[in-house]
């Protein structure tokens, strides 16, 4: 061996100890708790460690921003009314967000959940979007121990894993969407006892006579809507002409409204959430085609939507878990109106009390709590499944629960149209429910003077 | 429907050949595969937005300077990034990707990822036997001809047009006959990004604008460039409205496919390479084009 590269490989090897030391002294500096002297605990005037929240979300998309906005109207009024109370001390909320950046990558949905881990050691986790994002990152908490409310992303799995796998998986609650298979039916028929009987008025035509068209984007989440539709559709002696399903890219939808105006639809049921969202309505707008739209799409509550088609989604109807009436004052502070992912107000809220019912924050402690909730907030009141159902730890859907709303842009204000105090269907227990801010659906005139006398 | 097919496949099908016309321009002259063509489109798009909402500045006057930025941004990015490597066109196809990709990013970092749109000048309707047309859909067609024919005379009436057309036939006997081969790749260059932002001025008031949107028509045009055969600015025109009216048709026949016109419109394109593989009027010898 030569004697330079054994003088070579002892220095290497001495660095790379020293480069060791180092890293074992950061990691204990960091692990180490501030230390505070037992008189101290008792004095008023001690900072208590704030409870860190971590807000997962696509910050570059419209969910994240939203989930963030709502988070914080609800940490600073808790915050102002003196905190949370741990076990007799009150501690103050703090929040920490991170772009998942998960309609992109689910890989960046991952980093991002590293980063709220390991980097910011947050105690609770809130968001989630995407489903495919959603189910990768929920491994990463469940090791961690994290309890994490979900608040968007439409797959029930991380559900069904609480139920086959309690222990391990117990920290996750999905508090928002609402369980989009129950839910669906509902708002279907709330929009259709609701505008039916306006179209009736306005136009002459009876329900018996009325067309309806389906335009949904092709993408795996609207393939139930269809057979939702198809299944309500009998209910209210309604006639389908057809299902037309562009791509959800699409930048053009000329052929398929001028199709659907030449079978003489007057209703078309939506459901699009890629770009073809904001040239439905536009060219609904501009073509003037005699039909009344909307359908399921989370962002089409958001005032982005609004400005995004220039107005032209005037008289477009949508679906929201969050009644924006509940929050006054967040258009005026954010510029916009929440939309789906603005349940993080209520997860702010529900783990309050859980933590507060439970003393602590220690998580196997505050899951027992959190399967107790039973919060009125804005999204209604919030219930969870309990671990022997299949679908646990899922938020309840029901006239008592969590309810969802629909809502219809009208002057620019995404108006909530339901629930409208009326029965589905007949059945009456839908009927004790009725937004504080209900407002009655309108019609597009061009729709009514068209259709008028007609059929 | 035949008339519903023929009036939206044409409206359709104007708005992919103004896409494709400076596509196939610069491909024609300068013999690059300029990937990030859509994304001077798109960075058009997103000037039209800025200066019409921000600024409060009149259309015409936001749509020259969309296009101004969109010839300024497609030189400079040529003549720094292109012109080094055009001689060899794999490495030019792949650093316009990473181009159009780090503009989306750049986009996505100002703006998110957020859908936005501009509000139609021309607002409303006209019916053409018995189809609901949109005002603006015949401007961006009405637009989609004037370019067309002011790129045929610039290309046969113009010494400019005259030079880049006889480097796109022999660039080496252009070069030996003394035409300053660099100086005009770099005026086609310019040229092309105009095209890219006259289209981005013509639908803006139409599709979303977003950090995403120089994906979705980069297919459907280089289908039609393919299909109207290579270096062929008229090719690519006729490419451009057959793959429109194939998607029109699609939707009108097939409602509950119309997600497929795309595919459609692409095998058509294969079926008819098949039968001639140099595209409709590409050249198989040498021969005078346009």
């Amino acid at each position: 061996m030569i004697k330079g590269s054994k003088i070579g490989n002892r220095l290497g090897i001495a660095l790379m100890v020293l480069v060791a030391l180092l890293l074992v002294v950061v990691v204990a500096c960091q692990a180490a708790p501030a230390s505070t002297p037992a008189t101290q605990q008792t004095t008023p005037q001690v900072e208590q460690p704030k409870i860190k929240i971590g807000v997962f979300g696509p910050m570059k998309a419209l969910h994240g921003p939203s989930q963030v906005n709502a988070a914080t109207i609800a940490v600073e009024e808790i915050n102002k009314a003196g905190g949370v109370n741990v076990g007799g001390v009150k501690r103050q909320l703090e929040l920490v967000s991170v772009d998942s950046n998960e309609w992109v990558a689910v890989t960046d949905a991952t980093a991002a959940m590293e980063r709220l881990l390991t980097v910011h050691n947050v105690d609770f986790i809130i968001g989630a979007n995407r489903s495919e994002a959603n189910i990768a990152c929920l491994e990463l908490t469940s090791d961690a121990k994290k309890i994490w409310l979900g608040t968007g992303s439409s797959t029930v799995k991380p559900c069904e894993l609480v139920n086959e796998n309690y222990d391990r998986y117990k920290y996750w609650f999905k508090l928002g969407s609402v369980d989009t298979m129950k839910a669906c039916p509902i708002l279907t028929s709330g929009i259709l006892e609701e505008v039916l009987p306006k179209i009736e008025k306005e136009t002459g035509i009876k329900p018996k006579d009325i067309r309806v068209a389906y335009l949904v984007e092709n993408s795996m989440w609207t393939s139930f809507l269809t057979q939702v539709y198809d299944s309500i559709m009998p209910k209210f002696g309604l006639t389908v002409v057809g299902t037309w399903k562009p791509a959800p890219n699409a930048t053009d939808v000329n052929a398929e409204l001028t199709a659907i105006r030449d079978k003489g639809a007057h209703i078309i049921l939506g459901g699009a959430g890629g770009s073809v969202s904001v040239v439905i309505p536009k060219m609904i707008t501009e073509l003037k085609i005699p039909v009344f739209y909307g359908g399921i799409s989370g962002q089409v509550a958001s005032y982005e939507h609004w400005k995004a088609t220039s107005g032209a989604c005037e008289y477009e109807w949508t679906w929201n878990m969050i009644d924006f009436n509940t929050m006054p004052g967040y258009y005026q502070r954010f510029g916009d109106y929440p939309i789906n992912t603005a349940c993080t107000y209520d997860c702010i809220y529900v783990i309050k009390e859980a933590v507060e019912r439970s003393g602590t924050i220690n998580p196997d402690s505050v899951v027992l709590e959190l399967e107790k909730t039973n919060f009125k907030g804005a999204s209604g009141v919030i219930q969870f499944s309990p671990k022997t159902e299949k679908v646990a730890h899922h938020v309840l859907f029901g006239p008592t629960t969590a309810t969802a709303y629909l809502q219809q842009w009208q002057k620019g204000v995404p108006e909530v149209i339901w629930p409208n105090g009326k029965p589905i269907l007949g059945d009456q227990v839908w009927a004790n429910l009725k937004s504080k801010g209900y407002k009655e659906v309108q019609l597009p005139p061009w729709m009514t003077s068209y259709w008028k006398g007609k059929s | 429907m035949i008339v519903g097919i023929a009036v939206n496949g044409l409206v359709y099908g104007g708005i992919i050949a103004i896409l494709a016309i400076g596509f196939s321009l610069v491909f024609g002259a300068a013999k690059i595969l300029n990937f990030a063509h859509t994304a001077f489109y798109m960075a058009a798009a997103f000037t039209v937005y800025v200066v019409i909402t921000s600024l409060g500045i009149p259309y015409l006057l936001a749509g020259a300077i969309a296009i101004a930025v969109a010839v300024i941004l497609g030189l400079v990015c040529f003549q720094v990034f292109m012109d080094r490597i055009k001689q060899n066109q794999t490495a030019v196809m792949l650093v316009t990707v990473g181009l159009a990709m780090f503009i989306q990013e750049i986009l996505t970092i100002v703006f998110s990822s957020t859908f936005y749109g501009v509000k139609p000048p021309l607002a409303g309707a006209v019916e053409i036997m018995g189809v609901h047309v949109s005002f603006q859909h015949m401007l961006a067609f009405s637009v989609a001809v004037l370019i067309l024919y002011g790129t045929w005379l610039m290309l046969t009436r113009t010494k400019v047009g005259v030079a880049i057309t006889a480097i796109a036939d022999d660039m080496e006997i252009a070069n030996l006959m003394g035409i300053d081969v660099s100086r005009l790749c770099l005026i086609a260059v310019g040229i092309s990004a105009g095209l890219a932002g006259f289209a981005a001025v013509a639908v803006a008031p139409i599709f979303p604008i977003h950090s995403h949107m120089w994906m979705d028509p980069l297919t459907i045009l280089l289908a039609a460039v393919v299909l109207g055969g290579l270096e062929s600015v008229w090719g690519s025109v006729v490419g451009a409205f057959i793959l429109g009216f194939v998607e029109t048709a699609v939707v009108f026949l097939v409602p509950g496919g119309a997600f497929l016109r795309g595919a459609f419109s692409l095998a058509a394109m294969v079926a008819i390479l098949w039968v001639k593989p140099e595209g409709l009027f590409g050249i198989v010898f040498e021969e005078e084009r346009l």
